[in-house]
């Protein structure tokens, strides 16, 4: 959003913001993009790993952990079994009885939710910023949490710290809200 | 001819777009996760994904009995009547009988609980 930031006030607050509209458009989109790949890795994983248990199943075939043959994967790809510690996996985890825990009664919306509260934030944040700036008088550029809490090391006064503060906490929150996610 | 306003908005709505799906990946994988209840005070995180068609993600941070933390991640990729399996990047193992039909279960688990909860307006 750098792009963004380099632009007027209210024209960037315009930009930044999402409404509505946009956010559900980009919830269908980006929705449409990604289903057909947990439908099709479903589908593939249940027709494979059924073919898998088949043949293991059968008395004498393979046994557990055994290399892959060279067919399956170029010889620099073979497994080094010598490597392989006793890792945790999927295979000791115990499944959860009935519903996922705290599943949420729409993730998806709880999610859409989250995303408008957070570009809120940001707008919110901006503006502050740029009744800062405008305060300050001197054009400085405030386009992060970190150049937003240096300011507060400045006094100009106790109603501009105030801003100064709230910008701060404004970016904090952003900050944190994406850390989160990531 | 473009307009910059119409540039940025449309950068603007494709950020968004990727954002989301995104976090779609990263719902899914929490969910996921939550297929497999932490039990255990040693265990901090999990999370369970179709990272894309031919290949699941088994993601788990762990605790030592020294306090230390371990990251392992798992990728199970399917091919035509096998599974490979490879942790944090080391050499690929066939999958045993037992983890092929924990890895099913999940795989199932998953579109149920999962998928249709997160896109409910689709067929799964």
């Amino acid at each position: 959003m750098s792009n963004v930031l380099d632009l007027p006030g209210n024209l960037k607050r315009a930009l930044m913001g999402d409404s509505p509209k946009e956010i559900e458009s980009a919830a269908g989109q980006a929705i449409e993009m990604r289903r057909p790949v947990p439908a099709l890795g479903v589908s593939n994983a249940e027709r494979e790993i059924s073919d898998l248990i088949n043949s293991l199943s059968k008395p004498g075939n393979k046994a557990v952990g055994e290399l892959v043959d060279m067919n399956f994967r170029r010889p620099s790809m073979m497994p080094d079994m010598t490597e392989m510690s006793p890792l945790p996996t999927i295979v000791d985890a115990p499944f959860a009885d009935g519903s996922i825990s705290n599943p949420g009664n729409n993730p998806l919306d709880a999610m859409l939710e989250d995303i408008r509260a957070e570009r809120n934030e940001a707008v919110a944040a901006e503006r502050d910023a740029d009744d800062l700036r405008e305060r300050r008088g001197d054009g400085a550029t405030i386009t992060s949490a970190e150049d937003a809490r240096n300011v507060q090391v400045v006094d100009f006064g106790a109603e501009t710290n105030a801003q100064a503060l709230s910008a701060s906490d404004h970016f904090a929150n952003l900050e944190n809200a994406w850390k989160d996610t990531e | 001819m473009t307009s910059l306003f119409d540039t940025i908005t449309r950068k603007k709505q494709q950020d968004l777009v990727l954002d989301m799906h995104k976090r779609l990946i990263q719902k899914e994988a929490e969910l996921g996760g939550r297929l497999f209840p932490i039990d255990n005070e040693d265990i901090l995180r999990r999370e369970f994904f179709c990272l894309d068609e031919n290949t699941w993600v088994w993601h788990e941070e762990v605790r030592d009995e020294n306090g230390d933390k371990h990251i392992y991640n798992t990728r199970y990729e399917v091919g035509p009547g096998r599974v490979l399996k490879s942790t944090n990047g080391q050499g690929q193992q066939s999958l045993g009988l037992q983890e092929a039909e924990h890895l099913l279960k999940a795989v199932r688990l998953y579109r149920e609980r999962v998928l249709k909860q997160l896109y409910p307006n689709h067929d799964w």
